[in-house]
């Protein structure tokens, strides 16, 4: 009877042991991935900053080997994009799993983040809209997604950009542009972030260089939709400007004009914000920077691109105005496969670009980028 | 025959009959004609006569404005011809690369062809055509290169591509198993010129620099199949189907009869 008794325990630990094994076998070990201690950047430009772009990236450890990199290079900006419509998929129901994991990285990383919100969830939105498409009855349903996001990143993200380009038709929806009823959608986030957070730093959404004029089917020149959001009364429900600055085929130091889109066109824009009275406030610009496609129309080459990306953050540092700027964009999740890859700085395989190396070199103290190569 | 027996005989044949409706139903539902579906964009393109396509104007030779202020390249006389097929005249709506997708979505364009790239990620959103170029990377060697004709004939020569570039990343993928010394150039014309003089025996860019370089300089052709594929493809609403299919037809057909090899001919 004893021995019996023993035949039984022993079988049961054998089955027991087998079923560990399964269980263990039919697992899959997750990637350790450790935050590590915090660091800091070491810069001589502390204006710097890189559009990173990990919305669509869903391994951890690429989102720290960019911000790692993101760091190395020497730039302590970033801007990073979060979509509304990822965070709350159903009206109250928030999933920051992404979000936190993407600010706890940066923040690590010694990062500054500036967080873009927008991208209308199919819950705010009629059917057969884009996701850029809101309403004026769904604002306060975008102003609690602000509240909600500010509150939980309190301590870790400080600055929030309200929309993306609302001076270009296809981000208001593919409707005609309004500038007035932007501001409204200002005012609401202002207000609600300000509740979450007082300490908190309210952007604009950064407006596209554009030189159309009132009325154009695609959108409304950046200096004149700013004109008509002061007008609006939206001085008071931003803290900072946030434009873009793209340079095309021109040097950073190419004279502004309002027919003409350069880098210095930025310089327009904050005299916009002197004659309203809001000169004491600064700008940052929040996207911009050049292309070195070897065929797209609005790309240069790629040492000028080098040159001139030194060239704009020294602009920027000299521009007492001007509190980063911020270049599109690091590293995509999965190459364009058009000349929109030509304006990263890292490959999506990880591979550093020259001008990446340069950039680094530049924040790192390095002063002979001034020669050009022989290229 | 008791009760019991009589009753299960009765539940079994009112299981086997209710299968049996069931059957008949479906089949009758299959089988009957319903509203026949109908393309609204097609029928819209019918009607109106006008084929509206989205196109970035930026991006030579594909598309661009040309120094006399027209809008020229490989994709306008494909949309052209697409036009001349279905008996319309091409409206072309001239939109920033970033806002194409949304330009279908609300319906503004009929289709985009612009060198579109696939992206997978979009297929639950639009309805891809066939491919019409394969603008991927290419293995590129002098004219008079007779010993290298794949990539598997790199071992031990001297290979250029654009630093950074898909060409490059191919390349380092090659250096996992085989040797080769790996030479990076800040863009491809460069590494094709460096090939022309002989300094180095091939290079990996993108299919389209290779034919221009080809077209403009000689001295270099492309061997051996395409090292990575890139295809460009065209876009319409998935409820386009009536268009979706005339498309494709027309692909198939102008890749058959040599009209895409022409169009080629023309541009790069």
């Amino acid at each position: 009877m004893r021995i019996r008794r023993k035949e039984v325990v022993a079988r049961v630990l054998r089955a027991l042991v087998l079923v560990a094994v399964l269980i263990m076998a039919g697992a899959i070990p997750k990637p350790i991935i450790i935050v590590g201690p915090p660091h800091t950047v070491e810069t001589v430009n502390p204006k710097m900053g890189v559009h990173t772009r990990l919305t669509d990236e869903v391994e951890e450890w690429k989102i720290q080997r960019s911000l790692q990199l993101v760091r190395e290079m020497g730039a302590p900006w970033i801007v990073e994009y979060f979509p509304w419509g990822y965070i709350e998929p159903a009206k109250g129901q928030f999933d920051w799993q992404h979000a936190d994991m993407v600010v706890d990285h940066a923040v690590n990383q010694g990062l500054t983040v500036m967080a873009r919100l927008d991208f209308v969830p199919e819950w705010a939105r009629p059917k057969d809209t884009t996701f850029r498409y809101l309403d004026e009855d769904h604002y306060e349903d975008y102003g609690d997604f602000v509240y909600a996001f500010v509150e939980r990143f309190q301590g870790r993200v400080d600055y929030f950009v309200i929309w993306n380009e609302p001076n270009l038709s296809f981000e208001w929806g593919y409707r005609p542009v309004d500038p007035e009823a932007y501001t409204e959608l200002l005012k609401v986030a202002y207000r609600r972030a300000k509740e979450a957070n007082p300490d908190c730093y309210v952007l604009n959404g950064g407006l596209a260089p554009t030189i159309a004029r009132e009325g154009n089917e695609w959108g409304l020149s950046d200096l004149l939709f700013l004109q008509r959001m002061y007008d609006a009364g939206a001085k008071e429900y931003f803290d900072i400007l946030s434009i873009h600055a793209y340079g095309f085929v021109y040097p950073p130091d190419d004279p502004p004009a309002e027919n003409k889109i350069s880098f210095s066109r930025v310089a327009l824009a904050y005299e916009v914000m002197v004659r309203n009275g809001d000169g004491d406030k600064k700008v940052m610009i929040t996207e911009g920077g050049w292309n070195d496609h070897p065929r797209w129309t609005k790309a240069v080459r790629p040492y000028q691109r080098i040159l001139y990306t030194i060239q704009a953050y020294e602009m920027a540092r000299d521009w007492e105005w001007c509190q980063a700027f911020v270049v599109w964009s690091f590293r995509t999740p999965v190459p364009e496969k058009n000349f929109r890859d030509y304006y990263t700085l890292v490959t999506t395989g990880f591979i550093l670009k020259p001008i990446y190396l340069e950039l680094q070199n530049y924040a790192r103290g390095a002063t002979d980028w001034l020669l050009e190569p022989a290229m | 025959m008791d009760d019991g027996r009589r009753q299960r005989r009765w539940t079994l044949a009112l299981v086997v009959g209710l299968a049996v409706l069931s059957c008949a139903a479906g089949v009758w539902v299959v089988l009957t004609p319903g509203e026949p579906a109908t393309d609204e964009t097609w029928e819209l393109i019918q009607e109106e006569g006008v084929l509206r396509i989205a196109m970035d104007a930026s991006y030579p030779p594909f598309e661009f404005i040309d120094e006399e202020g027209s809008l020229v390249g490989y994709d306008v006389d494909l949309a052209h011809e697409l036009g001349r097929r279905f008996g319309v005249d091409v409206e072309f709506v001239i939109i920033s690369f970033d806002g194409l997708y949304d330009a279908l979505r609300v319906k503004r364009v009929d289709l985009i062809l612009s060198a579109l790239p696939f992206d997978l990620r979009l297929t639950e959103d639009v309805a891809y055509s066939h491919s019409y170029f394969n603008a991927g990377q290419v293995l590129v060697v002098r004219e008079e290169e007779a010993d290298i004709s794949s990539v598997e004939n790199l071992q031990g020569r001297r290979v250029g591509v654009e630093w950074g570039s898909m060409g490059d990343v191919e390349a380092r993928e090659l250096l996992r198993r085989m040797e080769f010394e790996l030479y990076q150039y800040p863009a491809p014309q460069e590494a094709l010129a460096v090939l022309a003089e002989g300094e180095i025996d091939a290079a990996i860019t993108d299919a389209v620099s290779a034919y221009q370089f080809s077209r403009q300089h000689g001295g270099i052709k492309i061997t051996g199949s395409p090292v990575t594929d890139e295809p460009y493809v065209m876009a319409t609403l998935p409820s386009s189907f009536a268009l979706q299919v005339r498309v494709n037809e027309a692909i198939l057909d102008l890749s058959a009869n040599g009209f895409l090899d022409q169009l080629r001919l023309v541009w790069f």
